[in-house]
């Protein structure tokens, strides 16, 4: 059977939002809704499908096209005046009980938790983060989290158990 | 070296260690977990919460990244679809050669044990049924320390994605007679399910796929619970709600016991959307569903399709009955009515009585079926003075007739104002109902009805109706109800522009004061959120009709806003909306709650800002407090025994002989201001206040409600203005002004006191008219009636004193500087001519007299 986009795309829907949600920061959050980001992602992937050599590797494919999508984003926002923000609210598009994906309680909960883990994620420090960043939500093997961390495997590891430990804390778990 | 101390420079401890290890390792945390059972030691608890963690991260990022190869026999060739309990694969089964559904119980359930008795009784309850229109189950195993279950793969989609490709597409996703045949097959299947004592409780478009030939096969039995096992307390004692709101039973929604008949309620809402394209209950928050899965009516099919099947629409309604005793009894039944339908032959279902079906009506809509008796009787009570006032004065029908078209004018701007400023503003940013919104257009256009067949002629109404009609403020609040914000403010801003540029008069400028309302508004929706337009907006709706209350409690929400210490701010509001109705302070209320965002406020469109949690918690209460004050479900009978009183009241007000000229004007001001106020209830306790006015002499003290309490100091003031529009004589007011003057000194800051103690102490002709007078001038240069009344007090100052001064010279001035700004300059004229005249009767002096004549008739040439 041929992995299609649309199947690829919705097999790591929840990864890619949350990579999106994450990588977006507070700033941009405020004024930009992952969902839409999400969107856009989903067209470049039909857009450019064709470029991925092997469909194993797809989820990871898919996770680059999110993150370099949200960095585009950073960067145009750079050198944009900054706002006041009180003057930025939040565009709440969440009708829960539209959604026919999943049930209303999966959605909310879904939700709730990516909020908690972003607010937890925001009070731990640089390396932890990065580390729970790259290796759990992006998916990107110890390996080459090491190579962009400048750390041996075994260290990344070690970091990665020891930022655990500290999530489980700000979670409160 | 890999030095472990290299993380960060502190030496790793056990669990850092063992952690570390595990997450090299391809265990997976189900594993660990298995081998932390046993162990009790610290590092067992911290490690544990290392893996909590972990698992933490898995939920919110779905399934691990990676699909399995293989799971037992099959193997594994994509994802078919996710939900609440786990992932729906697409395997091979190699033995036997056939592609299956492979439903896997989610990691993060895998260790609980609920969960995975809730899995098994699904495969276990679908096994147990036998039908064509439900998918069969093939086999259930664990593999991996992963549950699963085998299904027949239907080779289609769900019926929820093909409902939203046709919404995708703008057609009905099925047409009604084939969806009929289609869905019989699943009323069947359900109807199988519950002889066999079970209940699906989660039958849904998303549980339905659809297979190639477009026949319909009912899945995921994920909730379903034996009608009468010890397993039912199951997946009741989990709490909490399970199942989709929209489509679930009002007793499912409150958590009453289910029966066969629920789940056909949950088919019919299905087969309502299939036909429809749309559900037939709709909210947009969760609230609002419920609100209207329990009270309200849902849709018909009529309402949605032009010519629907009347027997479907019978079986729908019966479906959708909200009690499930009216509903269809048995899926068996309904699937041979449906077929039936399908066939084009006849189906045997009572409706219910007109009385009932009359009464649920007005129960669907209480405000608007309220509102409209009110408006009735409002209207009846209007013309019945008109009647009287006509038979009186018979010959100067034509003359009065124009009159209370001028007054109507007012009366439309005052509507303009009052349906504009209010209902459906707020509507806008609460996502309310339409219907009130189509009350006032209602009252409005027979107003402009009536005007254009009484006076064809009139170039202006032609203007207002057709100013009226091109408004652009329906759309913009559609666009700001569906949270089209930047729409709406488009919309808006090409209308405002256009108004600026076309002049300055009457319908220009309360068109402009509406345009800018709504543009605030907009503004302050969470859509656009743009606090510093929203507030340069109210200041100019606020310039073009001061006083008006609607955006004054906009502007307690930009107050907030820019609060740096808001219990202070906060403090400041309460107090200066201690004096004022109960009705605003509910507004504002309302405004409050939503600002705080803790609670579901039904406000949803409205922008949140960013308040410090106890701040939130502080305007929360405020605000609670004050939305509380009102009772939403009294305001129907208040609005009638408004009407009621009025009525009432004008009959015994006209019965004794007054003046019905004078009876007329107030009467027409009343229902003008009543369409101002923000309640008719304070209206009704103005009017009588005024009944008070009219009948104590020399009284002093507040004017009373029935109850003996003092009215509100608005409601008092409305009664002393009314007194003015009633004309009375300038010894009637003497007589009752130093009531008004003790309200005065109490509260001198309340809106529209100046203009009010002016125009009362010019009228009683009393010696601080002219103070009073200069200050409502100093505080509204603009207002053609502050100067109007300063210039009468000119005139009176003139005529009062023997030798020739500079009062006169002032008085002309003011009179041109009035005309000027005059919304009817004729009509303004006629009453400056008039104030000239009668002075020139009362001067003693010739050559005064002689100096008021000529410019008397200056003035009129000027005409």
């Amino acid at each position: 059977m041929t992995l299609t986009p649309e199947v690829a795309f919705e097999q790591y829907r929840e990864r890619l939002l949350c990579v999106i949600y994450l990588r977006m920061g507070p700033n941009i959050r405020t004024r930009m809704d992952a969902e839409d980001v999400l969107q856009d992602v989903a067209i470049e992937a039909i857009n450019s499908w064709h470029t991925l050599s092997d469909p194993a590797n797809a989820g990871a494919w898919l996770v680059t096209l999110a993150i370099r999508r949200v960095a585009r984003i950073l960067r145009d926002q750079v050198g944009v005046a900054a706002r006041d923000p009180r003057r930025e609210s939040p565009i709440k598009t969440d009708f829960p009980v539209a959604d026919h994906r999943s049930g209303p309680v999966t959605t909310a909960d879904r939700k709730d938790r990516l909020l908690l883990l972003s607010a937890a994620l925001e009070r731990l420090t640089e390396d932890y983060r990065e580390v729970i960043l790259l290796t759990k939500i992006e998916g990107l093997p110890a390996k080459v989290v090491g190579e962009r961390m400048a750390r041996s495997e075994n260290a990344v590891n070690l970091l990665l158990s020891r930022a655990l430990k500290r999530l489980s804390e700000e979670l409160q778990l | 070296m890999n030095q472990p101390q290299e993380v960060s420079g502190q030496v790793p401890d056990g669990a850092d260690e063992r952690m570390a290890q595990m997450l090299s390792s391809t265990l997976s945390s189900a594993d660990l977990r298995q081998q932390l059972k046993h162990e009790t030691s610290a590092d067992a608890e911290d490690l544990l919460s290392r893996i909590q963690a972990l698992d933490f991260l898995n939920s919110v990022v779905g399934e691990s990244c990676l699909l399995p190869e293989r799971l037992g026999d099959y193997q594994i060739r994509g994802v078919l679809g996710r939900g609440g309990m786990g992932i729906v694969y697409l395997a091979y089964q190699a033995e036997l050669e056939r592609e299956v559904a492979l439903k896997v119980l989610s990691q993060v359930y895998s260790t609980d044990s609920t969960m995975r008795q809730r899995f098994r009784a699904e495969a276990r309850a679908t096994a147990a049924l036998h039908h064509r229109h439900i998918v069969p189950i093939y086999g259930y195993g664990e593999a991996q320390g992963q549950l699963y279950f085998a299904m027949e793969r239907v080779d289609g989609m769900s019926l929820d994605k093909h409902i939203a490709a046709a919404r995708r597409m703008g057609k009905p996703p099925m047409a009604p007679l084939d969806a009929a045949r289609s869905f019989a097959g699943v009323a069947d299947a359900l109807g199988l399910a519950h002889r066999r004592r079970l209940l699906h409780r989660d039958v849904k478009p998303g549980n339905i796929l659809v297979g190639g030939d477009g026949t319909l096969a009912l899945t995921d039995f994920g909730l379903a619970k034996a009608l009468d096992q010890a397993s039912a307390s199951l997946t009741k004692n989990s709490g909490g709600f399970l199942g989709t709101l929209h489509y679930s039973s009002p007793e499912q929604a409150i958590g009453r016991e289910l029966t066969p008949a629920s789940d056909l309620y949950s088919l019919g809402v299905t087969l309502f959307e299939a036909v429809t394209g749309e559900l037939p209950l709709v909210g947009k928050t969760t609230e609002a569903v419920l609100q209207s899965l329990l009270h309200g009516m849902p849709r018909r099919l009529r309402d949605l399709l032009a010519r629907p099947p009347r027997d479907l629409e019978a079986v729908l309604d019966k479906l959708l009955s909200r009690e499930p005793q009216d509903r269809y009894q048995d899926g068996e039944v309904l699937a041979k009515d449906l077929v039936r339908v399908a066939d084009g032959d006849p189906v045997n279902i009572r409706r219910p009585p007109l009385v009932l079906r009359i009464y649920r009506r007005a129960r669907k809509n209480p405000v608007l079926s309220g509102t409209l008796v009110a408006a009735t009787l409002l209207l009846l009570s209007t013309f019945f003075l008109l009647n009287v006032v006509r038979k009186e004065q018979g010959v100067n029908l034509q003359a009065r007739q124009l009159n209370s078209l001028n007054e109507a004018a007012r009366a439309i701007a005052g509507e303009a104002g009052y349906v504009w400023g209010q209902s459906p503003l707020l509507a806008c940013l609460s996502g309310a109902t339409v219907k009130e919104q189509a009350t006032g257009q209602a009252l409005l256009t027979g107003w402009i009805e009536r005007a254009k067949l009484e006076l064809a002629n009139d170039a202006r109404w032609m203007a207002m109706s057709s100013a009226y009609q091109q408004d652009p403020l329906p759309a913009a609040s559609d666009f700001l109800r569906a949270g089209r914000g930047y729409e709406a403010l488009q919309l808006l801003r090409e209308a405002i522009a256009q108004s600026v540029s076309t002049g300055g008069d009457l319908e220009v400028k309360l068109r402009l004061y509406r345009l800018y309302l709504a543009s605030a508004v907009a503004n302050l929706t969470a859509s656009v959120g743009r606090l510093s337009d929203a507030r340069t907006d109210l200041a100019r709706a606020s310039f073009l009709r001061p006083g008006a209350l609607f955006p004054q409690a906009l502007d307690v929400v930009l107050q907030i806003a820019d609060a740096d210490d808001v219990p202070l701010v906060l403090a400041v509001i309460e107090r200066d909306h201690l004096s004022a109705a109960k009705e605003h302070r509910a507004v504002v209320g309302r405004l409050l709650v939503a600002i705080a965002g803790i609670e579901n406020s039904q406000f949803a469109n409205l922008m949140s800002l960013p308040l410090a949690f106890a701040d939130r918690r502080a305007v929360l209460a405020l605000g609670r407090r004050w939305a509380d004050e009102v009772e939403v479900d009294q305001k129907d009978s208040k609005v009638q025994s408004l009407s009621q009183a009025l009525a009432a009241k004008s009959q015994s007000l006209v019965l004794p002989g007054a003046e019905p000229g004078h009876l007329h004007t107030a009467a027409m001001a009343l229902t003008a201001e009543i369409r101002r106020s923000v309640h008719p209830q304070s209206l009704l306790q103005s009017f009588q206040g005024l009944v008070q006015l009219l009948e104590q002499g020399r009284t002093t003290g507040p004017l009373l409600d029935p109850d003996g309490r003092p009215l509100s100091p608005q409601q008092q003031l409305s009664s002393w203005s009314a007194l003015i529009h009633l004309r009375s004589t300038p010894q009637l007011l003497l007589d009752r002004i130093e009531r008004f003057d003790v309200l005065q000194t109490r509260y001198p800051a309340l809106p529209g006191m100046t203009q009010i103690a002016a125009q009362l102490h010019s009228a009683a002709g009393s010696e601080r008219a002219s103070l009073l007078a200069r200050n409502w001038v100093q505080d509204q240069p603009e207002d053609p009636e502050a100067l109007y009344c300063r210039m009468r007090t000119w005139l009176r100052a003139a005529v009062a004193r023997p030798e020739l001064g500079a009062e006169l010279d002032r008085a002309l001035d003011d009179a041109t500087a009035c005309i000027q700004r005059a919304i009817d300059r004729d009509e303004m004229l006629d009453r400056i001519i008039k104030a000239w005249k009668v002075a020139s009767f009362e001067t003693v002096s010739d050559p005064r007299r002689a100096a008021i004549f000529s410019t008397v008739a200056a003035l009129r040439e000027s005409q």
